[in-house]
């Protein structure tokens, strides 16, 4: 009689944390940026003596470490619930189905985006970029979530697709395709700007470097 | 996310390649005028021993070269890892 061993294998569960990582590596990268630039720039800022927004709002040093984390944890955990709730075929499909949301709110987005801009400080040089480049995409999430309750509305009160056009779907397929790989190069530009200037800093230092020799030219 | 890494890691990688080209460009500019920008475009392999010959030259050691050297390694790593992850 052939013996059988039997193993009975239960998939393991992964780690909340973990599993949402794994899933939304770019989102996640995107505020794990945002939060490490944040976080260590207003540190060194505060230690070096430069006006912070803690002091703007008279927050304590205490308070800062705590919250900040706090704000970008929970930030993430909505981030990735929303992204949670769709697929990219599911979302592309809500698009086609709502062209006069979608036109009204890219419209209102692009017009008001400066003035979003214009009324925050955003430093200089790549620390505007970034600090710029953080309110592009937090308003576009918001704007996002507005657009996400308008569509559901409009589902509610209207039950069948009013308008279709050939060209929007094409103008949206095109988005679709080239938005990704954009925001990607974007960030990735960004952190390795980063990246560099830190690396250039450290080495300076530890080099003792005086720019002697770019002074030659 | 290896996609963002190999990003990361090509802009450093190139950028410094082209910050390094632009300090070989500039001192041959100097040396040898108009004739140094042409040679310095068919010398570009120059770029492996330029730093001796700017040393020697200006008796000055390009420091900054090799620091954006450096950090053109870091990211040729980065990009490298990058890869595997893919």
């Amino acid at each position: 009689m052939d013996e059988a061993i039997i193993t009975s294998e239960t998939p393991r569960k992964e780690n909340f944390f973990l599993g949402r990582i794994r899933k939304y590596q770019v989102l996640t990268f995107t505020l794990g940026f945002l939060f490490l630039f944040r976080f260590a720039g207003t540190l060194v800022f505060y230690f070096v003596g430069k006006s912070t927004f803690i002091e703007q709002f008279g927050l304590s040093i205490g308070f800062f470490l705590i919250a900040i984390p706090v704000a970008y944890l929970v930030q993430w955990l909505v981030a990735t619930w929303v992204a949670s709730k769709y697929t990219r075929e599911k979302l592309k499909e809500k698009f086609y189905r709502h062209p006069l949301a979608t036109i009204i709110f890219a419209v209102l987005y692009v017009t008001d985006l400066p003035y979003r801009l214009s009324e925050s400080d955003l430093g200089g040089g790549l620390f505007k970029m970034i600090n710029a480049f953080e309110i592009i995409i937090y308003y576009a999430f918001l704007s996002f979530l507005w657009w996400l309750l308008i569509c559901w509305i409009s589902e509610k009160i209207w039950k069948k697709q009013r308008f279709m056009w050939k060209w929007y779907n094409k103008v949206v397929d095109k988005i679709f395709a080239f938005l990704p790989p954009l925001y990607k190069f974007i960030l990735g530009l960004m952190v390795a700007l980063l990246i560099f200037l830190l690396l250039f800093v450290l080495m300076a230092g530890i080099f003792n470097y005086s720019g002697e020799d770019l002074q030659k030219f | 996310m290896g996609t963002i890494g190999k990003i990361i890691g090509y802009i450093l990688w190139i950028g410094a390649g082209i910050l390094m080209f632009i300090f070989w460009l500039m001192a041959m500019s100097k040396w040898l005028g108009f004739f140094g920008v042409i040679l310095s475009f068919i010398l570009a392999p120059g770029l492996v021993i330029f730093p001796l010959i700017f040393w020697i030259v200006e008796g000055v050691f390009p420091t900054f070269y090799f620091i954006v050297w450096g950090i053109g390694i870091v990211g040729l790593i980065i990009a490298g890892i990058s890869s595997k992850n893919d």
